[in-house]
């Protein structure tokens, strides 16, 4: 059965997200996420999933190296987008990219004290990789990068939980019809099944998400179904981590959310990265 | 004349994950042979500190559990809980480290006491499971009872938060039976648990013994032969087999 690889030290797996840097994404998101920049939006959502990843790889030894990440950026240049000592790298190992961030942030936040009340307390908050927004939206070239990467990737590790590479974009390529690299990139695959790719399409309008959608037909334009063709079908065990949030799933439901605000960024981003830890060897 | 209480003797096999070196191995075993109590833990993989906070628990059960369970939970656990934090508090981390940390170490534990009179009780948090066995025939299994019953989210002991209710009065079970001498019991960890409920429901005719040679080889050879056939899953295996002879 696709998609039950083992991950491991030894066969880890892949997280590749392609974050849309154009000019666009200086506006704020719609829906209720107030007037957050995209971009600092999207900053923020991959800066806290990279954290949770290394924490789900951290023991007290050290980190595992269960995942390989990278961060690729298209905008006025394509490219990976980490910053500091990991800067042009294309795929780090989470032990790697836990012990390099850009800079460890100071946030305040408030906990119990024990008594009935709360107290500040200051944590560090690790941060990868900054908001950018400059430039057009050159997708179909971020996915021919996306496919170099994973490809190397999979030839290294052959027999790995297939690769995760998560667009996120909120406008349309304006380098060709990106449908082509997209179903390139698809085509790639472990001995565990083809490569998913998963697209997340950010709002600036007040709109209701369309997250996990089943049917093309429904869709209300063409941008969206190309998408939503662009996207991999949902593995059961994802599915099941969405139905399990609350969110309507069926056995077709796509790798796609459509009109995104920062909440259901956020929450497809873990449903799609949730690695049942019993998995982790 | 008068009656001859049993002996009692107690054997722990374990076998790590397999890709995991026995130093990452993060279920632990304990028991006091005076004081007739016993306990396995299973460390939960996503978290820290997981084999240490597992070790500190069997080992305070087995030499502090006495007549009433809960009274340990309530009265020695929050001790155990306090030293752990003292402990880990002290060390110099990096930031991932000093967030798992803060997220506290988790574990199931299994513990059982019996007394000279034939009576034992156990407590249970989580999926790390009793079997009593006579001639070869099981008596009780405890606290899951199917192998359809373990899942990936079972409940744990946590070395931050406090015994009480309402989590309390759904995490503990407690039960309590008496034995013959000749019974044996097995307390075991979650992979070990679904492979001999898995076995006992395959084939009700089954004479209920170790599979395997009791020695530290005869267990891994066993775990090796039993995951490359796909009837065990890759996990920490412990298996504590007590005997009232």
């Amino acid at each position: 059965m696709a998609y039950s690889a083992e991950i491991s030290r030894t066969n880890p797996t892949c997280f590749l997200f392609l974050i849309d840097q154009s000019l666009s994404m200086e506006e704020p998101f719609g829906g209720e996420s107030g007037n957050k920049k995209k971009a600092d939006g999207v900053a923020d959502a991959i800066n806290r999933l990279l954290q949770t990843l290394v924490l789900r790889c951290a023991k007290s030894e050290g980190v595992r190296d269960y995942f390989h990440v990278g961060v690729v950026g298209y905008g006025s240049r394509v490219g990976p987008a980490f910053g500091g000592p990991l800067a042009g790298v294309r795929l780090a190992p989470i032990s790697e990219i836990a012990n390099k961030p850009l800079r460890l942030e100071q946030r305040v936040r408030k906990v119990d004290d024990g008594a009935g009340g709360l107290v500040d307390q200051t944590i560090k908050f690790p941060v990868w990789f900054d908001a950018v927004s400059d430039g057009s939206t050159p997708m179909c070239e971020a996915l021919k990068l996306g496919k170099a990467i994973v490809g190397e990737f999979i030839q290294r590790t052959p027999s790995c939980f297939p690769p995760l590479v998560v667009n996120i974009t909120d406008g349309e390529a304006n380098d060709g019809n990106p449908e082509r690299p997209a179903g390139e990139l698809r085509d790639l695959h472990s001995s565990d099944g083809p490569v998913l790719l998963f697209n997340v399409h950010l709002s600036s309008i007040r709109s209701q998400p369309i997250e996990f959608p089943d049917v093309e037909k429904d869709l209300p334009d063409d941008y969206a179904r190309m998408l939503f063709r662009m996207s991999s079908p949902l593995p059961s065990r994802m599915s099941e981590a969405a139905s399990k949030d609350g969110l309507r799933v069926t056995a077709n439901s796509h790798g796609f959310v459509f009109n995104a605000d920062l909440v259901s960024v956020i929450r497809f981003l873990d449903i799609g990265t949730r690695v049942d830890a019993k998995n982790l060897r | 004349m008068a009656k001859q209480e049993p002996s009692w003797r107690a054997d722990v096999f374990k076998a790590p994950k397999r890709g995991h070196s026995l130093p990452e191995f993060e279920d632990a075993a304990a028991f006091d042979l005076d004081r007739l109590a016993f306990a396995v833990a299973d460390g939960a993989s996503e978290s820290s500190f997981a084999r240490d906070w597992a070790e500190r628990i069997v080992a305070d059960f087995a030499h502090n559990a006495g007549e009433n369970l809960l009274d340990w939970l309530r009265g020695e656990l929050p001790l155990v809980q306090a030293e752990w934090r003292a402990a880990t508090d002290a060390l110099s981390l990096p930031w991932y480290a000093e967030l798992k940390r803060e997220q506290g170490a988790f574990a199931t534990l299994l513990g059982m006491a019996a007394s000279p009179a034939g009576k034992w009780r156990a407590l249970a948090i989580g999926d790390s499971c009793l079997f009593q066995v006579r001639e070869c025939a099981l008596v009780k299994c405890f606290p899951l009872e199917r192998a359809e019953d373990f899942n990936s989210d079972p409940w744990l002991l946590g070395s931050r938060r406090p015994v009480s209710d309402p989590w309390a009065s759904k995490a503990v079970r407690l039960v309590e039976g008496e034995f013959v001498r000749g019974d044996r019991f097995w307390l075991v960890t979650d992979a070990v648990a679904a492979w001999l409920l898995r076995r006992c429901k395959r084939d009700s005719d089954w004479q209920v013994k170790l599979p395997f040679e009791p020695t530290d080889q005869g267990f891994s050879a066993w775990v090796d032969q039993e995951r490359e056939a796909g009837d065990l899953r890759n996990d920490d295996c412990t298996w504590m087999e007590i005997e009232a002879n």
